[in-house]
């Protein structure tokens, strides 16, 4: 898997064992009417990505500007279940589109197995293709998210000859 | 003037300039080999060396304030914020050729790949959607998308952000090397050919053909005119077109490389290889056509209403008008859905926060405060993060700005409504988190003040009297003195338009909250204090009147008849005749008039006396005697009269139910003529035929009585003017009475509902409390930091008695007129005269006179009742166990 910041790629060597999460981050809150009715109310929905690798060589975090936004590819892939009779699903524009992080299919089985099947795409529309016995179809996609980073946290265990990092992105 | 270039020659230019940007107001930049750096500050007329770090300067673009240029040798960027009089050069880490600005950032490619830059200081590699290989130098932005073709002519890729880029598969002259923009379509020129195409899509190319094969490399607009060079080819040629499908061709003076072109506003500034500089003039835009708008726009209020709308329609450019017509769901509109409410699912709202047209919604920070109370300006109070720079804070006092909020559901703001519309009164800043806080206002009190008051009273109704008010306040002030006389309240809408409201709540409220609406906790009921209740206001006039008044006298005396005698004996025994003139004379001596005046005359005819003398009559000197006389003599004085009116405006119900909760007014007018002294003289004067102007004012005289009458007064002063104060007062008393009636409050809150303002009426029905009334004041809160959208309404509730319970009301006209018929009887007047042979023959009449007390002030007192209208309405709270 390969984390790309803007022109900066963390590939195998910086980070074998990367870790990412996503958090949806937005003010709401529930208030309740006289007669017990709850009220919800939100404003905007942003994503919050933690990501921590560890490698055998730095992650290069040191030399990005963290004033600016920056584009990041994620890792983590997000999943959206398809209308099963025409398998489609609209995905969402900021996406990686790069090789090998192409939207891919999933396709549920009556078994509870789950298969790959292979995906096409016009325009943001993802259709799955079709697998024999499916019950559900899904797409998976790699988000591609322009956001602020927070200066990382980094560190070198000697013992095990590891440098670790930590970066938290939050979309602009 | 036609089209032309002037060339001229930079000496101390030793070195090929390669590429030109212009910011399109008058900044020229132009980069190339060896280092060299040339703006200009006028359009391209002239030139100054600038400042950039030695390198191959292949190209350069325009875009946020700066100038960017790449080095193709060093893997280079440099960007200036001056106007290209100094550069900072960045590396990139890749070898890039071409640069365009769009969608707000630079972006730069070579043939295999591409950078984005925000700012030409920090870049970012393009994730290519497929293996590229690219004709870079035809990269261009049309103000939508970027278009870069591929070097085999088989492909263009198109992005709206320079980010992601879309594969279109197409054919196209693999020969052109630039490709430019005007608005409507792009045109290249291919090199080595006499070829050229255009496109609308930047995917389909329609091929052209030019007079005369060059290799061209370089083509542009200026907003008349395409006009293409050849940069690979020593020549005087170049090709000029006005729809980049028919072409004709021109020449330079001079013969080189012209390889640097670019096109500020109608300049075109084109650079050669042998240092010369030619600069396009001549062209200027023509009008060719009249646009119409069919817009209707309704002003509703006092406001006026401007659209200044400007579409400059350059050449073959496109004109665009962006309007944008929403509409808002019923449920929106109407307050019964808001969006900041989902009923069964989440409310997703946002503010949308818009000064001086610009979109700041994305810099609000934490809450949004939006406050409106009767009668008062609307305030809004919210904190924005500025841009980073410098901020001059005056700048910002005055700046238009409207607040709505809108549904955020989908992620684009829909079903906006409109929450406040104003100007930034005071700004400030917090040093500390470069934050700026807004203080804005409505500006009610300017907008009245530029009313007329005719305006004014269109608006408020009402009455104004100059003998309760300040005949020369402001309009604000009379705005305040007219819509105290009213039950109602002015303020301005959520959209800025001028309104008046009247207190009545409707017979149907216009939104009802119930227990599913109203937040916990949030409903509260506050009763009128007793104290603050005025139930009986005791309006006291006064009113002072001069009055022209006359006392009549008629004066009789005959000789004959005074003395006990006839004729005969009278004159036998010496006696004489009485002087006309002397009785005239008497009567003006004791400061009479005479009104009119009849003498017994002469015998005309001879008289035998008793001793056989005859009298003869003297036709001479006959007629100026008399033997007696009837005269009506008047005196005219002036007298002020006081009239003091207590008029009682009271509620009787209201009295009977919490007992009499006074309030005193009081006024006066004194009622202005000329001067009194001056009138009654210039009524003697009159009478007495020494002028004949009449006097303003004149008692008809009846003998044997005083009689008067009221002087003309001015306008201001008259018994109108008088009766038009009274009536004010008693509306001014009128309107404080219903207004302190309206002292009860209920309070709630519910989702934020830009429906519910100063002109609603409301009815609530939750925890025990029943109520309708109008909205007096409403808060309305948007909390970025924990997503609340808030509105609280607070109702004024006119209750006394309960529903059923009237209150009469009486008119307020007030119809008094000037009494002038006193009489009294008056005593005689005395004459005294002894035209005896022994007497002194001297004519005195005595009048009464006009007595001291006579022209003393009379006061009258006049009482009256008015019974003043109060509201009553739904006001119930059953305590729940």
């Amino acid at each position: 898997m390969t984390l790309q910041i803007d022109n900066l790629t963390i590939g195998l060597y910086a980070g074998h064992e990367l870790v990412q999460s996503y958090e949806s981050i937005g003010p709401e809150s529930i208030r309740r009417a006289v007669s017990g009715r709850g009220i919800k109310q939100m404003t905007y929905d942003k994503l919050r990505i933690s990501t921590t690798g560890r490698g055998w060589i730095p992650a290069g975090l040191a030399q990005l500007n963290y004033a600016v936004t920056h584009i990041l590819r994620c890792i983590k892939p997000r999943r959206l279940d398809a209308d099963f009779a025409t398998r489609q699903i609209t995905l969402p524009a900021t996406r990686r589109s790069d090789s090998g992080y192409l939207p891919f299919g999933y396709a549920f089985m009556p078994d509870g197995s789950v298969r790959t099947s292979g995906v096409s795409l016009i325009g943001n529309v993802a259709t799955v293709d079709a697998v024999s016995g499916a019950v559900a179809y899904a797409v998976g996609y790699f988000p591609q998210v322009t956001a602020y980073l927070t200066r990382p946290k980094e560190s070198l265990d000697t013992a095990g000859g590891a440098y670790s990092w930590e970066l938290i992105a939050e979309e602009s | 003037m036609a089209f032309a270039f002037s060339e001229t020659s930079y000496s101390g230019l030793t070195t090929s300039v390669l590429a030109i940007a212009c910011d399109g107001a008058g900044k020229v930049v132009a980069v190339g080999q060896d280092s060299v750096s040339l703006y200009s500050t006028n359009g391209g007329s002239s030139f100054t060396w600038g400042n950039i770090e030695y390198g191959n300067w292949l190209s350069i673009a325009y875009g946020g304030g700066r100038f960017v240029a790449l080095n193709d040798s060093s893997g280079k960027a440099a960007y200036s914020t001056d106007g290209g009089v100094n550069f900072t050069a960045v590396s990139i880490g890749a070898y890039l050729t071409d640069i365009a600005y769009g969608a707000g950032r630079f972006v730069a490619f070579n043939a295999n790949g591409g950078y984005t830059s925000i700012n030409g200081a920090s870049w970012s590699a393009i994730s290519a959607p497929e293996s590229w290989s690219l004709r870079a130098s035809t990269l261009v932005f049309n103000g939508t998308y970027f278009l870069i073709r591929s070097f085999s002519g088989s492909k263009v890729y198109k992005s709206t952000d320079g980010l992601t880029w879309t594969i279109h598969s197409t054919t196209f002259d693999a020969g052109v090397r630039r490709v430019a923009w005007n608005g409507s379509r792009f045109v290249g020129l291919s090199r080595n050919s006499s070829a050229g195409e255009y496109s609308t899509d930047g995917i389909t190319w329609t091929a052209v053909a030019l007079p005369v094969s060059r290799y061209w490399t370089h083509v542009v607009w200026n907003g008349v005119r395409w006009l293409g060079v050849a940069g690979d080819q020593s020549t005087s040629a170049y090709v000029t077109s006005l729809d980049g499908e028919t072409w004709t061709q021109a020449s330079f003076t001079s013969t080189s490389y012209w390889r640097a072109l670019c096109a500020d506003g109608l300049n075109i500034i084109a650079f050669s290889s042998n240092v010369m500089r030619a600069l396009g003039t001549g062209d200027s835009l023509t009008q060719t056509g009249t646009a119409t708008l069919p817009l209707a726009i309704a002003v509703k209020g006092f406001g006026t209403a401007a659209l200044p709308l400007t579409i400059a329609a350059r050449g073959l450019g496109q004109a665009v008008l962006p309007v944008v017509v929403s509409s808002v769901a019923a449920g929106i509109a109407s307050g019964t859905s808001p969006v900041s409410d989902g009923g069964s699912q989440a409310a997703v709202w946002m503010p949308v926060v818009v000064i001086d047209g610009v979109d700041m919604s994305d810099r609000v920070i934490g809450d949004i405060v939006i406050d409106a109370e009767e009668g008062a300006a609307r305030v809004a109070d919210l904190v924005i993060q500025p841009a980073a720079g410098a901020i001059v804070l005056a700048d910002w006092t005055g700046r238009r700005i409207t607040i709505d909020i809108a549904d955020f559901s989908t992620g684009t703001p829909r079903g906006a409504l409109r929450l406040f519309t104003g100007r930034v009164d005071v700004p400030s800043v917090d040093l500390n988190l470069g934050q700026m806080g807004l203080a804005c206002t409505d500006d009610l009190q300017n907008v009245i003040d530029q009313m007329t008051r005719e305006q004014i009273d269109t608006l408020v109704g009402g009455r104004w009297s100059p003998v309760v008010f300040d005949k020369g306040a402001s309009a604000w002030t009379y705005f305040q003195d007219v819509l105290s006389t009213v039950s109602a309240s002015v303020d301005l809408s959520p959209a800025g338009s001028i309104r008046r409201t009247d207190w009545a709540a409707k017979a149907t409220a216009d939104l009802a909250l119930g227990e599913d609406d109203i937040f916990e906790q949030s409903l509260a009921v506050t009763l009128a204090q007793r104290s603050s209740i005025i139930n009986r206001v005791a309006v006291e006039f006064g009113y002072r009147t001069p009055k022209m008044k006359a006392e009549g006298y008629q004066v009789n005396y005959d000789i004959m008849e005074a003395n006990s005698t006839s004729f005969q004996y009278w004159v036998q025994d010496g006696g004489v005749f009485l002087m006309r003139e002397s009785i005239v004379s008497a009567i003006e001596a004791a400061h009479g008039t005479v009104e009119s005046i009849e003498y017994t005359a002469l015998p005309t005819n001879p008289v035998l006396l008793p001793n056989e003398s005859v009298w003869l009559p003297n036709p001479a000197t006959d007629p100026a005697m008399c033997l007696g006389f009837t005269a009506v003599v008047s005196f005219d004085y002036a007298q002020y009269v006081d009239e003091q009116y207590a008029i009682a405006v009271e509620a009787p119900e209201s009295i009977s139910r919490l007992g009499a909760l006074r309030e005193t007014m009081s006024s006066s007018l004194e009622g202005q003529t000329v001067d009194v002294v001056a009138s009654e003289i210039s009524t003697a004067l009159y009478k007495m035929d020494i002028t004949v102007i009449p006097p303003t004012g004149q008692a008809v005289v009846v003998a044997g009585y005083t009689t008067a009458t009221t002087a003309t007064l001015t306008d201001e002063t008259n018994r109108d003017a008088a009766n038009a104060a009274m009536e004010t007062l008693i509306d001014v008393a009128k309107a404080r009475i219903a207004g302190s009636h309206r002292g009860n409050r209920v309070t709630c809150q519910v989702p934020l509902n830009p429906v519910i303002d100063l002109d609603k009426t409301l009815s609530v029905s939750a925890q025990g409390v029943e109520a309708k009334g109008k909205v007096r004041r409403v808060r309305h809160v948007m909390s970025g930091t924990s997503a609340e959208a808030t509105t609280e309404a607070e109702l004024a509730i006119s209750a006394v008695g309960g529903l059923g319970i009237s209150h009469p009301s009486d008119t307020s006209t007030t119809t008094t007129t000037d009494d002038d018929g006193v009489t009294e009887p008056l005593s005689a007047p005395v004459v005294t005269w002894d035209g005896t042979s022994t007497g002194n023959q001297v004519i005195t009449i005595t009048f009464p006179g006009v007595e001291d007390a006579e022209r003393e002030k009379a006061t009258l007192t006049i009482d009256r009742t008015v019974r003043a209208p109060v509201a009553e309405d739904v006001f119930s709270i059953t305590i729940q166990g």
